[in-house]
């Protein structure tokens, strides 16, 4: 029993990620004996907190059958307006306020998307490919993009509190900010959504037969719209902690996350077409594309290699199962008789 | 009576002004196996689903144990007991066969919160009941078609079913997979469960089925009558309304030239040792259970596999078949299994379906199709095959079944094959349709064509073919005249 349970895990995305991370971090610490340590993995994680929570949310919508590319859009967004609120206020209280904010507006985009996808019925693609493009007009022309590095205090002493801090050889720290905290819990939470609610169940069921689903009675509207909403508040709530952690707020920054976002997920196993995938996977997923940046800033290769390798990595996952179903579709399955044989002629 | 499940009372539904379903009467007992035939369109889904609740009738009324509801809802009928296990099972193909069979439960209930000890015990229990293993863990999408339409009904069971409606359940299963299908309904019927079973599977009917209920163009033509008092040609004769006639195909063309002879053709997990001549006028049923090699043999006869030994003659001269556009090239047309998925361009119309196949005929200068000459292809077609319908460039789907098959046919004519390979041509098609493509597949053998057939519907290979060639477990294991043997004796020869 066990030995098969442990023989179905290691056939899956998840271990086969998990092992692709292991490999990578040996080998570069066999090329750079000082990376074996504590300080490359607070490194590696510290750098995963605010990616995780942009694609627990992604991984959510691409379970249900959905794409989202806002998560830049809304995430910046969100952060920024936040901050220039409470910035223009004169806000002296503590973080949480700032990040109230951020999140229902998160949570407002997100509804918009929902609409657009659930009542409209607009495909995702298009539907969040158009509102990316407004939310960063909108932003730009109405509350403009010039960064605030004066952020209030409050959220410069939330940036500063430390779960614990390391350093290398060199002295050099490398601080675990207590965003982490943010980023468990959200993966908690919505395991649980996932694995204890019907409407977890509803996302999944949706992502693998939207007619089975109407059939069995879902409401896959409603169902569709809430995952929006839900994705919305997390990217809104992570570009909070964006803030937090760079204790600046500059909407720039995070250009271009919404490719990166959706790659993690796809590389930690969840399929496009809805599903298919775990939380794990997601995390992973990210796990390994931050790691991968450390790496290439260890061994010393240039930033803007990273995404040539993110690519690669992506590729590369995808095309060998997409390589074993091909082969497994073209296999012939014919149990040829050992010799010939005749009733009649 | 108070045994009477389900009573449909005059049932009327239109849509945009055809009547789908005329005054329709449907009376349902406990435990009843009631088999409700009729041709494509003759209304046997609307039925389905005025009672299933999706369709709201125009007038009419439904009684389900003894209370009357004017119209259903979809739910209130699954609370009712009435479920439709549709063809395609309406499993989700990224869950557990638990999460399938036990998840509808609670949504039912209005659960909010799953408890996966209940999942795991229902569902156990559900395929207990039915004295069946399947992995509780293994996700639908590597089931059998089998086991996912196992999966499908005791999702049913679960939900207390009373009714359980099965559309086509018989399609895609082997014939001891029907078996044991059928084994199950009797349980079903045994513990009062009613069972509607839809098909158009004649010889099945008469096996399980209690009594018959027979719809020709929205009309209720018999009504629950014992079905011990039917054979299959009186069956088909009030589905069609006319007599079907089955005479066995004479080809007119006697001892015509050899087309293709196949010498020793072997493929890896395919087949083995293949020897056959097929000639001008004859038709050839290639003949075999599901996994004999019979659709290996036919496509890599049409180049989709490249044969691994062994030699092919077409009008005596030795070719080499690699590749689909060889096949095509030497004069070969091969009309798909799924002819739904594999042969037709759903969104274009009817003429360029067909004419897809002589673009590169159909020429101007340079790139420049010349569309007069395409068009007239398409209407030549669509004339000569008497496909039903008032302009060739009406969209594809908007033709009945067997008219779609005409089209896949025609597509492969346009090209002037001197041989034609048909994978199942008449499966999933209605008796009046099926009668239709035969006498058409009769024609081109007459006008010289060598037709092959591969099929396992003995009556279809019998009545339209005459030479038989059976093959089992990649083998050819005997080759036969198709006047000589009796459909019992063809069916023992293929198990």
């Amino acid at each position: 029993m066990i030995g098969k349970k442990l023989g179905r895990i290691t056939k899956t995305n998840e271990f086969f990620v998990l092992l692709v991370i292991l490999v990578i971090f040996f080998a570069v610490s066999a090329i750079s004996p000082v990376f074996l340590s504590t300080y490359s993995i607070i490194s590696v994680l510290k750098t995963a907190i605010e990616p995780v929570i942009y694609a627990v949310g992604a991984y959510l919508v691409i379970l249900s059958g959905g794409i989202d590319l806002t998560v830049a859009g809304i995430g910046a967004f969100s952060m920024f307006t936040a901050t220039k609120i409470v910035f223009n206020m004169e806000y002296q209280g503590s973080a949480l306020l700032p990040y109230v904010l951020a999140i229902a507006f998160g949570a407002a985009l997100g509804c918009i998307n929902g609409m657009l996808i659930s009542r409209l019925k607009i495909q995702p693609m298009i539907a969040t490919l158009g509102m990316n493009s407004i939310i960063n007009g909108v932003m730009l022309f109405f509350i403009g993009s010039r960064e605030i590095s004066q952020v209030p205090v409050g959220i410069q002493t939330a940036g500063k509190t430390y779960v614990m801090t390391v350093f290398n050889a060199n002295g050099v720290a490398a601080p675990l900010s207590t965003t982490i905290y943010i980023a468990v819990a959200v993966v908690f939470l919505v395991y649980l959504l996932l694995r204890y609610t019907m409407l977890g169940a509803n996302i999944f069921a949706i992502g693998g037969n939207v007619e089975s689903a109407m059939r069995a009675g879902i409401n896959v509207r409603n169902t569709q719209f809430i995952v929006y909403v839900i994705a919305g508040s997390l990217y809104g709530l992570g570009g909070m902690v964006h803030t937090v952690t760079y204790v600046n707020s500059n909407p720039m920054d995070l250009l271009g996350q919404e490719m990166i976002t959706i790659a993690a997920v796809i590389i930690g196993g969840a399929r496009i077409t809805g599903g298919h995938g775990t939380l794990t996977g997601t995390i992973l997923g990210v796990l390994l594309i931050q790691l991968i940046n450390n790496c290439l800033n260890t061994i010393g290769i240039p930033s803007y290699w990273q995404r040539f390798v993110i690519g690669l990595v992506l590729l590369i996952g995808t095309s060998l199962t997409s390589y074993q179903a091909l082969k497994e579709k073209k296999r012939l399955h014919v149990e040829i008789s050992a010799s010939p044989m005749t009733i009649v002629q | 009576m108070s045994d009477v499940l389900l009573r449909a009372i005059n049932i009327n539904k239109s849509f945009a002004g055809v009547h789908a379903l005329m005054d329709v009467n449907l009376t349902v007992k406990k435990g009843e196996v009631r088999c409700l035939i009729g041709e494509n369109g003759c209304g046997k889904s609307t039925l389905i689903k005025v009672i299933s609740g999706v369709y709201t009738p125009d007038s009419g009324e439904l009684e389900v144990s003894g209370h009357k509801f004017g119209r259903l809802q979809p739910d209130q009928a699954m609370n009712l007991g009435i479920q439709v296990i549709y063809q395609d099972f309406s499993i989700f193909p990224n869950l557990t066969v638990a999460d399938n069979i036990a998840m509808n439960t609670l949504r039912v209930q209005k659960k909010k919160f799953i408890n996966w000890r209940t999942i795991r015990k229902k569902a156990q229990e559900a395929l207990d009941h039915l004295d069946v293993k399947i992995d509780l863990d293994v996700k639908a999408e590597s089931l059998s078609v089998a086991d996912k339409q196992i999966v499908a009904i005791c999702r049913a069971i679960i939900q207390d079913a009373k009714l359980i409606i099965m559309d086509e359940p018989t399609t895609a299963l082997t014939k001891k997979e029907v078996s044991s299908l059928l084994a199950i309904i009797r349980q079903l019927k045994a513990e009062g469960i009613a069972v509607i079973f839809v098909t158009h599977k004649l010889e099945e009917v008469m096996g399980v089925t209690d009594t018959v209920t027979i719809l020709r163009n929205g009309v209720c033509v018999v009504d629950g009558e014992q079905t011990s008092g039917f054979d299959v040609n009186k069956l088909a004769y009030y589905m069609t309304g006319r007599e079907i006639v089955d005479e066995t195909f004479v080809p007119k063309i006697q001892n015509g030239r050899e087309l293709l002879r196949v010498a020793h053709l072997s493929l890896k997990d395919g087949f083995n040792d293949i020897s056959l001549t097929v000639n001008s006028g004859d038709i050839l049923g290639v003949t075999g259970l599901l996994g004999s090699g019979r659709t290996e043999f036919a496509q890599c006869l049409f180049g989709q596999y490249t044969a691994t030994s062994g030699k092919m003659f077409i009008e005596g001269k030795p070719v080499k078949i690699r590749s689909v556009k060889d096949a095509i090239h030497n004069g070969i047309g091969y009309v798909p299994e799924d002819r739904l998925t594999e042969g037709l361009f759903l969104k274009k119309s009817i003429g360029s379906n067909i004419f897809v196949s002589v673009l590169d005929k159909c020429r101007k200068a340079l790139f420049f199709s010349d569309n007069r000459a395409l068009k007239a292809v398409g209407d030549k077609w669509v004339k000569e095959l008497a496909i039903k319908t008032p302009n060739a460039e009406n969209i594809i789907t908007t033709l009945s079944g067997g008219n779609q098959q005409r089209v896949v046919l025609a597509k492969w004519l346009a090209r002037d094959p001197k041989i034609l390979i048909l994978n199942g041509p008449t499966v999933g098609v209605d008796i009046g349709s099926k009668m239709e493509i035969h006498k058409v597949l009769r024609n081109l053998a007459d006008r010289g064509i060598a037709v092959i057939i591969i099929s396992d519907d003995i009556p279809e290979v019998l009545t339209n073919c005459n030479k038989i060639v059976i093959m089992k477990m990649g083998r050819i294991v005997g080759q036969i005249d198709s006047n000589s043997v009796g459909q019992e004796q063809l069916a023992g020869m293929l198990a």
